[in-house]
């Protein structure tokens, strides 16, 4: 039987820990909330992107279609990118998002195909390097930008046209971590490269008319198309970092030492 | 005169304008353009420069950098790779 004292003293200390948890909580939420609010406003230009596509799409085929939208034709180089945060005390966040993506890889690389890696955030990088230190070719950061937009997806996106238009790949597929609620960020797969057409994006009937391309068609597909990829891989880009403080504000929701003091009072 | 024209100018961060307007004059990589109720379908890459919007209400002017414009049949959609209002002066 503890003495008095013990009592006291347990209390104490389970009220200052009481402390402390809460105001990690409140960073953690506020930060989330900016970010979530950040990734929201995002959603317009997402939701356009993906009808422009859509119609880009519809409107060309064939010979004229640009490869960056239809693809090489060949599945045979995979680029992978992988995003994930810089740091860890996330749950699952990053893991769930590498385990994926190094299934992914294993598998093709047990068909023979060829893979190359592009890893975005620090935890990706180190959860892929040393199983496929050979076909990781670049790591990005996040850390260096303070707030995630468009200038820290531009130089992802350009190493990746790069990568396409030297040939070294034929399918781009991006790892990442879909937000779907503050407890719940599902790793998801999404294929950049050929273009998949979102279910949701409807081409619009355009009466038989026909798209006018500026400048003309063959030579339009690069900077169009070019245009879209940062784009495209920004909103997953932005929505990683929002995503990792979600588990790390969750677990404060339910605070263990409000519980343990009940129980001890 | 046909009617309106309904025009979105999008950038990443968030809906800079969305709208029934009259005319909008974009900058195309190409050279201008202006926009009218009923355009016929049209795409093209964008440059650095302005994007001015008639409405019924008088004129207000943007400064968009890079993206491109989506005509067709609902209407203009500019995805900007960055976009501002200038303000009335």
């Amino acid at each position: 039987m503890a003495s008095l004292k013990e009592m006291r003293n347990r209390i104490g200390s389970v009220k200052s820990t009481q402390k402390i948890t809460k105001a990690l909580n409140m960073v953690a939420a506020a930060k989330l909330k900016r970010a979530q609010d950040q990734a929201e406003s995002a959603r317009p230009y997402a939701r356009k992107m993906a009808d422009v596509i859509a119609n880009l799409a519809a409107g060309v085929s064939g010979d004229d279609a640009p490869r960056l939208l239809a693809g090489t034709g060949s599945d045979q180089k995979h680029l992978i990118i992988v995003a994930t945060g810089d740091k860890g005390l996330a749950g699952g966040f990053n893991s769930n998002v590498i385990r994926a993506a190094r299934e992914r890889i294993r598998s093709l690389i047990a068909e023979g195909k060829d893979v190359r890696i592009i890893a975005v955030g620090r935890k990706s990088r180190d959860g892929l390097a040393r199983l496929f230190g050979d076909q990781l070719i670049r790591t990005f950061e996040l850390s260096e930008h303070k707030v995630i937009g468009m200038n820290a997806a531009e130089p992802i996106a350009a190493l990746i046209a790069e990568e396409f238009e030297a040939g070294h790949a034929d399918v781009v597929t991006l790892f990442y971590s879909r937000f779907q609620s503050v407890i719940s960020q599902v790793p998801t797969p999404r294929q950049l490269i050929p273009a998949v057409v979102d279910g949701s994006a409807e081409p619009i009937d355009l009466n038989g008319a026909v798209y006018e391309y500026e400048p003309r068609k063959r030579k339009s597909s690069r900077p169009c198309c070019r245009a879209t990829s940062p784009p495209r891989c920004w909103p997953p880009s932005t929505r990683t970092r929002p995503a990792s403080s979600g588990p790390r504000w969750a677990p404060w929701t339910t605070p263990r030492a409000m519980r343990a003091t009940s129980s001890t009072a | 005169m046909a009617g309106k024209l309904n025009f979105s100018l999008v950038s990443p961060e968030r809906e800079v304008f969305s709208g029934q307007v009259d005319q909008v004059d974009a900058p195309g990589v190409e050279g201008d353009f202006g926009v009218l109720p009923e355009h016929a379908p049209f795409m093209t890459a964008l440059r650095e420069g302005p994007v001015t919007v008639y409405d019924a209400k008088g004129v207000r002017r943007f400064e968009v950098k890079g993206g491109f414009a989506d005509v067709n049949a609902s209407g203009l959609t500019i995805l900007a790779e960055e976009a501002a209002e200038i303000a009335a002066g």
